[in-house]
């Protein structure tokens, strides 16, 4: 309760604060409303006189030529390419660092870039293309795009992009045993056919797919064996649009057709039975096979309209239907020996399963110059999904001990159906006040109304027959937000500007119950231009969340300081560098069990979480020479853990006290104009305070050449 | 069917607005004042700005802006003149004064530039000389249209960055762009940072979204631009959470759904940006994770121990090592086609 007391006292104090602000600020404003400028076309004013001269004497002459690189036919192309070794050397957890890093020793395209344009803007097949690849050849994130345009006719956009993840189970099995090494590519292409004009058609295609080896798990007999699958999945999004504009209105439609594909499978004889996980059950796994395709398909019809209803009121009005429809089976078969002394089980499980969702997604807003000072804005939002499923399954054990004929197959049959059904509203109203470059301001109020239903049945029999019967309601909410917004921002000089955002806000309910019954968001941010070379940022964050019902207690508390500066004395030195805190303190009752049996204690306890990260990140270049640039990187992280406190005996302490160092530094010599040499040291240092197995300290040395040409 | 309390507060107060803002529109539609002159008669053509402005117009060239001028736009749609508004009296005064000089007369050259009536008049539209909005409404004026992607600007008068005074021009540069593409400033996310500095250091933490490495830029989950979300936040293309763009094997639907996904979002056990915990969740343990839902809450799950579709409160021995691991059985934590608690 103190500290809901502080909170609201907060709150007021903002609030009053806001206020006071705002009206100080307000008349202010009106009586001294000046011409203003935003924060990065401060410039001064050419010397007319000077500006007349210098057109005199050079009577008629037209514009340089811009450094555009070689000139082919009518097109000016610019292109470089860096191609480069990476040396890898990791001692320690090399999984570990796979998972944080990824990166492996290879060759690699660092870097390809080529820029073309049409000299005089408009070319034959178009007017401007650019090309860029990264990182391409094994690192954890590559990157290809190609957009070119030409004006009125076409606009062309592809981008993929390509991550390889690895994720490591560890020796803290807690935190995830599942560990995999998955290769993910996002493609997509647009086309965009007339741009420019009243009459726009749009064709797009995307396909995200992955694939790789993953580790599921089964249990038999109480133990568990960690199994080694394959997992492929991909989706095709096909879609069509037409935008229009009319009479100063801009109308859009477009359809789009996905369909997706899961076939995760395990087929192995070889099992991994980390023994860690129950080592007084011997349970032994002889084969298995498990198929789990799921195939599914969505519909997605969507408009939109947006325009003028004459100076002052704009509006726009957005609409989204979706179809989805999800069809999923599994098959299993396994062969093994239980803990029961020479018994051997076979098993067979399938299940088969059908899903629909409709959703409807509509977003109206609108907004009300009330004069050039004032704007009312109001968005409003419709959303609504019901998720309908139905599965049915059939399991079949039969077990034979020793010598003895198989005995009676075992069947177990499960049938189940479920909505899941969410309808919310939302609505954000707020007054936006704007007075130049001094002083902008807005204050709201944001209304939600939630209504989380889930509906269910599931039912297990060993008869073949299922008499379908009535759900039963699982659980209904029914969540109000109410919360207030406001904020404002500063320039008391042309260098200088201050921001402020307060949001608070209240829940009448929870629908999980770490979701606040209150909240409080606030904001500070503060930019300082001190001098043409020389800028500060500060910002600071505090986020509070508190749900005092007793089963609950759930408290969050964020706290965030960020400074940061930059140093930009003259073109061959500049650096950045900034430091960060973070405190995070979260805790929530918890009920657990120990023991089992007649042995089971019940705990009613305390979860106290604790984050207390401070970050450096520093960045800085320097020119050394005409030639010779130095780039050093260096990013610092450590927790602290949680402090110490005392605490009851039933509480549980989670954090995890770290420390990451990871300091770069990349030397380049320029050839000449078209050849640079480069290399490049990168470290990362990993330490956990309290487990020291999943540590690493990797050294990357990457040696490249750049060619531009 | 039910209509919720907030809809109807909420058509109440637009029918009882509607006359107030029709009054407001009649009123104030013969005080609003152009910033550029919509008499075609006032535009000279960009050649005339290339004669003096050398500098600018050199950059211009390069940059999307200069495929406007040509023939297929309005004269007021057209090259410098389209931001800068119809250059004929600049240039006529601007001429009468190169004259003079020409003719060796400096001093009526400066008396014609003090002339402050005729200076004013021959004065071109300069964003800096503008608000932050204004600024920004010129451009939308042709860039929430056609020119635009679908949508995407459609919602910026009503974006976070609008109404914290941040202008076009505090991400693009018009003239003299750092990269050509959308004519920026900076590059994503260098460019995010300058304001947006404690985000550097959360994707500083060993488990982030891949935006230093350039796999991924801001702009991917948020649009910069406005959108209706809280945050900025895109949709996916089915009207869900980003996140769903790319992964897109969690989208379902699922029989069985974990309903705080899709109700309320990733991030109830996600930290979006960066995490120091694996899988980038918000706790360092998975089942401690879990309890702080599951555990001892009315409704969660179900509204009492018999909730027959959820099943039944944990009551598993945590002290067994098979058991910390909530998701060690419960694999398809995300939503399962053959298992109510996710198995």
């Amino acid at each position: 309760m103190t500290n809901q007391r502080i909170v609201f006292r907060l709150i007021r104090s903002c609030a009053g604060a806001i206020v006071f602000v705002l009206f100080v600020a307000t008349a202010y404003a009106q009586s001294s409303v000046e011409k203003s400028e935003t924060t990065q076309q401060t410039k001064k004013q050419e010397d007319e006189l000077a500006l007349a001269r210098a057109a005199v004497a050079k009577p008629g002459e037209k514009p340089d030529k811009p450094e555009t690189g070689r000139i082919i036919g009518r097109y000016s192309v610019q292109s470089s390419l860096e191609v480069g070794y990476r040396f890898e050397n990791t001692r320690g957890n090399r999984d570990s660092f796979l998972s944080q890093v990824n990166v492996r020793d290879g060759l690699r395209v660092l870097e390809y870039s080529l820029d073309s344009r049409a000299i005089d803007g408009r070319g034959m097949l178009y007017d401007s293309l650019r090309s860029e690849v990264n990182n391409a050849g094994g690192d954890q994130s590559q990157n290809f795009s190609l957009r070119m345009e030409k004006a009125r006719a076409y606009r062309f956009d592809s981008h993929v992009r390509r991550f390889n993840y690895f994720r490591t189970p560890g020796p803290n099995f807690a935190r995830d045993i599942r560990n995999s090494d998955l290769r993910q590519q996002i493609a997509d292409y647009n086309l965009r056919l007339f741009p420019q004009r009243a009459v726009r058609f749009n064709l797009g295609y995307g396909r995200s797919s992955a694939k790789g080896r993953y580790s599921p798990d089964i249990s038999l007999s109480n133990d568990f064996f960690q199994l080694l699958g394959t997992t492929r999945w991909e989706s095709n999004d096909y879609r069509i649009g037409m935008d229009a504009t009319y009479g100063g209105w801009n109308f859009s439609a477009s359809a789009l057709h996905r369909r997706f594909k899961d076939d995760p499978s395990v087929v192995s004889k070889s099992f991994v039975d980390p023994g860690f996980l129950n080592p007084t059950d011997l349970a032994t796994l002889t084969s298995l096979s498990r198929l789990v395709p799921i195939r599914s398909h969505a519909t997605v019809v969507s408009g939109s309209l947006q325009g003028n209803i004459g100076d002052r009121v704009h509006v726009v009005v957005r609409g989204l239907h979706d179809e989805e429809f999800s069809r999923g089976i599994y098959t299993q078969s396994y062969l093994g020996n239980t803990t029961t002394a020479n018994q051997r089980s076979t098993q067979t499980f399938d299940a088969d399963s059908a899903t629909k969702r409709p959703s409807d997604l509509v977003d109206a807003a609108i907004s009300f110059d009330l004069n050039e000072h004032f704007t009312l804005n109001n968005s409003f939002r419709y959303s609504s999904f019901r998720i309908q499923g139905d599965m049915r399954t059939n399991q079949t054990t039969v077990n034979q001990t020793g010598t003895n004929p198989p005995g009676t197959p075992s069947i177990s049959r499960t049938f189940g159906d479920r909505l899941t059904g969410l309808t919310s509203f939302w609505n954000t109203l707020d007054l936006g006040m704007n007075f130049g470059k001094k002083f902008s301001a807005n204050l709201g109020w944001r209304a939600m109304q939630r209504e989380v239903e889930l509906l269910g049945i599931v039912t297990t029999t060993n008869s073949p027959a299922f008499t379908p019967s009535l759900r039963s309601k699982d659980e209904a909410e029914s969540i109000d937000t109410h919360a207030f917004v406001g904020g404002f921002r500063v320039r008391p000089t042309n260098r200088t500007s201050f921001i402020f955002d307060v949001e608070h806000g209240t829940n009448n309910n929870a629908f999980i119950r770490i979701n606040p019954l209150e909240f409080t968001r606030l904001r500070v941010r503060t930019q300082i231009q001190a001098t043409d070379q020389l800028s500060f940022v500060g910002a600071f964050t505090s986020i509070d969340r508190v749900n005092p019902t007793p089963q609950v207690q759930n408290e969050a508390d964020t706290r965030t300081y960020t400074a940061s500066v930059d140093w930009n004395p003259h073109a061959r030195v500049w650096v950045n560098a900034g430091y960060d805190h973070q405190n995070l303190f979260t805790t929530a009752n918890l009920r657990y069990f120990l023991g089992s049996g007649a042995s089971r204690v019940e705990v009613l306890g305390r979860l106290l979480a604790y984050g207390r990260m401070n970050s450096v990140f520093t960045n800085a270049r320097f020119a050394l020479t005409n030639r010779l640039d130095f780039l050093m990187v260096y990013y610092y992280i450590k927790d602290l853990g949680a402090p110490s406190a005392t605490t009851g005996t039933s509480d549980t302490v989670l954090a995890l006290p770290l420390r990451r160092h990871n300091p770069e530094a990349r030397l380049s010599y320029r050839f000449n104009n078209h050849f640079t040499g480069n290399v490049s040291y990168r470290h990362f240092s990993y330490n956990e305070r309290d487990l020291s197995v999943l540590d690493y300290r990797s050294n990357i040395t990457t040696v490249s050449a750049r060619i531009n040409f | 069917m039910r209509i919720p309390k907030l809809v109807l507060v909420i058509l109440f107060c637009a029918t009882a607005a509607i006359p107030f803002i029709a009054t407001r529109i009649k009123a104030n539609a013969e005080q609003k004042t152009a910033l550029l002159s919509s008499d075609p008669g006032q535009y000279v053509g960009s050649e005339s700005c290339a004669e003096c402005h050398n500098n600018q117009t050199t950059h211009y060239t390069l940059t999307a802006h200069s495929k406007t001028n040509n023939d297929k736009y309005k004269v007021t749609e057209r090259g410098c003149e389209a931001c800068h508004g119809g250059a004929k009296q600049h240039v006529e005064f601007y001429t009468s004064a190169q004259k003079l000089i020409k003719e060796g007369k400096d001093a009526e050259a400066q008396a014609l530039y003090d002339d402050g009536a005729k200076a004013k008049a021959a004065k071109m539209l300069s964003f800096s000389e503008i608000s932050a909005t204004q600024a920004s409404a010129l451009c939308m004026k042709c860039h929430e249209n056609s020119q635009g992607r679908s949508e995407e600007r459609f919602n910026y008068r009503r974006s976070e960055h609008m109404r914290h005074g941040v202008s076009c021009l505090d991400c693009h540069s018009s003239h003299s762009p750092k990269r050509t593409e959308f004519l920026l400033r900076d590059s994503e996310p260098n460019m995010c940072y300058q304001c947006h500095m404690d985000q550097k250091a959360t994707f500083a933490k060993p488990f982030h979204h891949k935006v230093p490495e350039g796999g991924m830029k801001c702009s991917d989950c948020h649009n910069q631009h406005g959108g209706f979300a809280a945050k900025q936040l895109r949709n996916s293309v089915t009207g869900d959470m980003p996140c769903l763009k790319c992964h897109t094997d969690k989208q379902g639907p699922f029989v069985f759904e974990h309903a705080p996904v899709k109700a309320e979002g990733c991030q109830a056990c996600h930290t979006p940006h960066g995490s120091t915990y694996p899988k980038m969740l918000t706790r360092p343990s998975v089942r401690l994770l879990c309890l702080e839902c599951h555990s001892n809450t009315p409704g969660v799950p179900g509204e009492d121990d018999t909730g027959t579709g959820l099943g039944n409160r944990p009551t598993h021995n945590l002290a067994d090592p098979r058991y910390q691991n909530c998701t060690l059985c419960h694999t398809d934590i995300h939503g399962s086609n053959k298992h109510p608690s996710f198995r």
